[in-house]
């Protein structure tokens, strides 16, 4: 079944009849989504490659949309600010804003994602960065490692799913049996994951890299988020939460290629089986 | 961006939150003249944008002129962790009779800006022990209702409405000005209203075309090439772009200190990597620069251009993850960088992606025609075996 989205998500896409709108739409279609409506205000009535156009988001979810994806330029703090608000009001699980989004390899793709870089299996990835995630995802399907879902968060200092709750997800889900996570610099959310792990919530392996050891602290970089500071947030640090918590620490992402091979990866305290 | 003390109250005192009289110096000198007409005694700040400047020493009472002029020639020029002191504030020391801790602080982790207000604020103060924590609306606070807030903390009558007016000050603050943090530590309560002590403020670089009053916004927070990064972002929106300056030019590297090199990637994320990388392999980054989200090859030539020109780097790295940006654009825009900068150094460029054959072939044939010692490989290289490359072509080439 994947989390977040499986074969049987029923996609919006705002802005499809826009150049962009299109071209997301190719890539996920070719990872396999299945786009029910677009939307366009004023263009009600439209088709795009036999796809049917509505006026409001509302009308698409009458037709059947489950899930919906909006390209736009770079939000700004005060409007991501506002969204996560919304977005919790009304009970909709908001991935993003600065999201490459979710893809569920050979299922389905919500997001701007090329989905040969990813196959189908039992890892799940989650990652603050969404080119990371991909270039993680294509050194896991090299080394015969599949995924059952991965997402990016986004890498924002104020968004909707964070690393935290997107780990919970995978725990809960069956077809999930470990967790690979890139993590940055800055925010709390490699911190609440430990949490979740010491207090039992998560009992599936983790295996986490934390980039930017080297990256000079009380800078903003382009992730907003990325930012440690004299109050915290720095990767040695993080590392050494997560470490403390059982989770097993990569000192490089591609180590990643070896997390179905015990030997080959530096340990955490917990003892996985596997 | 990080902005002053000086100016944090600049920005506060719009909203009719005063700050002691003071004065901002340059020289040792300047100073003592300062010291003399506001009256001592006074403090003598180091204006960088550090929290709890006090604890690290970087705040002098002085009771006469010649102390404050003593204490100033010991503050400016030296630095803090690569930051230099340039100047400093003077300013009066006042009493109070009640201090207070007020800040606006957009906290990601639970998604909303938080208003927090706390008895006994000053240096060493912990925010998270504040009476007040609550996270603010999005039209802000009614008067009536900051009123109501300060219960807990027992305040009533001038002194309570005093503190009224800062909050309301720095809720309007951090709003208009689109702020991440706005703090003031202390807030001293006098018989005259509320005063800020100590200030701070962080703003949104995404939201900086937004703000109030841009001619408030200090040049000085920006080195010459941020300010210019940031103003071809502001007129040319394909994609994003965005340059960090980490060595100045104008700090001279120490002597048998890792070798500087120029920081160039596409990916928020590939960026923090490759410094890793560089790190690991003895080198430093003079900057970040992270072009990516499909930039136009106009934008990747300004950002290598504003790279390579950097008269302190002995080599330039660039590596790209997974990216789904035609990098072949990228590529064109690399060379028109190196060619417009008259950059012919050490350079390792790695490039992984859509058309990286293709964006390959056009830096190879720049390599080929400038006799660059440059190497090109493909996502088969990760970024730490590339930072190798650079690292071995520099010890041939300069060592």
């Amino acid at each position: 079944m994947a989390f977040l989205i499986d074969a049987d998500t029923r996609i919006v896409v705002q802005g499809l009849t826009g150049a962009t709108g299109r071209l997301g739409a190719e890539m996920m279609q070719a990872g396999g989504a299945k786009i029910v409506a677009g939307v366009t205000p004023g263009k009600r009535g439209e088709l795009v490659d036999g796809i049917p156009v509505f006026d409001t988001v509302d009308e698409a979810v009458e037709a059947g949309g489950t899930a919906s994806i909006l390209f736009v330029p770079a939000a700004l703090l005060d409007v991501s600010l506002e969204l996560v608000a919304a977005a919790e009001h009304r009970g909709v699980t908001l991935i993003g804003p600065n999201s490459p989004g979710v893809i569920s390899p050979g299922r389905s793709l919500l997001g701007a994602l090329r989905a040969e870089f990813y196959s189908p299996g039992t890892i799940a990835l989650i990652s603050r960065s969404g080119g990371m995630m991909t270039t993680i995802a294509y050194q896991l399907t090299l080394a015969g490692l599949g995924q059952s879902t991965c997402v990016g968060v986004g890498g924002d200092a104020v968004i909707g799913l964070d690393v935290s709750a997107a780990a919970l997800l995978a725990q809960n889900d069956p077809e999930t049996d470990r967790l690979l996570i890139f993590g940055e610099v800055g925010t709390g959310q490699e911190e609440r994951l430990a949490q979740l792990v010491r207090d039992g919530a998560i009992t599936k392996p983790v295996y986490a890299y934390i980039a930017g050891a080297a990256a000079p602290a009380g800078k903003r970089y382009s992730h907003a988020g990325a930012s440690a500071d004299e109050h915290g947030g720095g990767a040695e640090r993080k590392r050494s939460i997560l470490r403390d918590a059982g989770i097993t620490v990569l000192d490089r992402y591609i180590d990643a290629r070896g997390i179905g091979h015990v030997a080959s990866i530096e340990r955490g305290t917990r003892r996985h089986a596997w | 961006m990080r902005l002053t003390e000086a100016t944090s109250k600049a920005l506060l005192a719009r909203y009719g939150l005063p700050a002691p009289v003071g004065r901002s110096c340059e020289s040792p000198e300047q100073v003592g003249t300062a010291a003399e007409e506001i009256g001592c005694p006074v403090y003598v700040k180091a204006q960088i944008p550090y929290g709890d400047r006090a604890s690290l020493g970087l705040v002098v009472k002085a009771e006469t002129p010649e102390d404050a002029l003593i204490g100033a020639a010991e503050l400016i020029g030296s630095a803090v962790e690569g930051t230099v002191v340039t100047s400093v504030l003077v300013e009066a020391a006042i009493q109070a009779d009640v201090s207070v801790y007020v800040s606006a602080h957009v906290d990601g982790n639970v998604g909303a800006r938080i208003l927090r207000i706390g008895l006994g604020g000053g240096s060493g103060y912990v925010p998270e022990s504040a009476e007040v924590r609550i996270a603010v609306p999005r039209g802000g606070l009614e008067t009536f209702q900051i009123r109501g807030l300060l219960e807990p903390t027992g305040l009533t009558g001038p002194s309570r409405e005093a503190v009224v007016r800062a909050v309301q000050a720095v809720l309007r603050a951090a709003l208009e000005w689109h702020a991440y943090t706005i703090e003031v530590n202390p807030l001293f309560v006098t018989t005259s209203g509320p005063v800020a002590i100590d200030a701070k403020a962080e703003l949104d670089d995404y939201s900086l075309e937004l703000v109030p009053d841009p001619g408030l916004l200090p040049t000085e927070a920006e080195s010459p090439r941020e300010l210019a990064a940031r103003r071809f972002q502001a007129q040319d929106h394909r994609g994003s772009f965005r340059f960090v300056q980490l060595v100045d030019e104008a700090e001279a590297p120490p002597a048998g200190g890792p070798p500087l090199v120029g920081s160039h990637s596409v990916g928020g994320g590939e960026s923090l990597v490759v410094f890793d990388a560089l790190d690991a392999v003895g080198l430093r980054p003079a900057n970040y620069c992270d072009t990516s989200g499909a930039p136009s090859r106009a934008k990747v030539a300004f950002a290598a251009e504003l790279i390579a020109s950097q008269p302190h780097i002995e080599g330039f790295f660039f590596s790209s993850c997974i990216a789904n940006q035609p990098l072949s654009v990228t590529a064109g825009g690399l060379v028109d960088g190196f060619t417009a900068a008259g950059w012919h150094g050490p350079t390792v460029i790695r490039i992984a992606g859509n058309e990286e054959d293709l964006a390959r072939g056009v830096v190879e044939e720049w390599a080929r025609r400038t006799e660059a010692p440059a190497i090109v490989v493909g996502r088969e290289v990760d970024e730490w075996e590339a930072a190798r490359l650079l690292a071995d072509v520099l010890a041939v080439s300069s060592r």
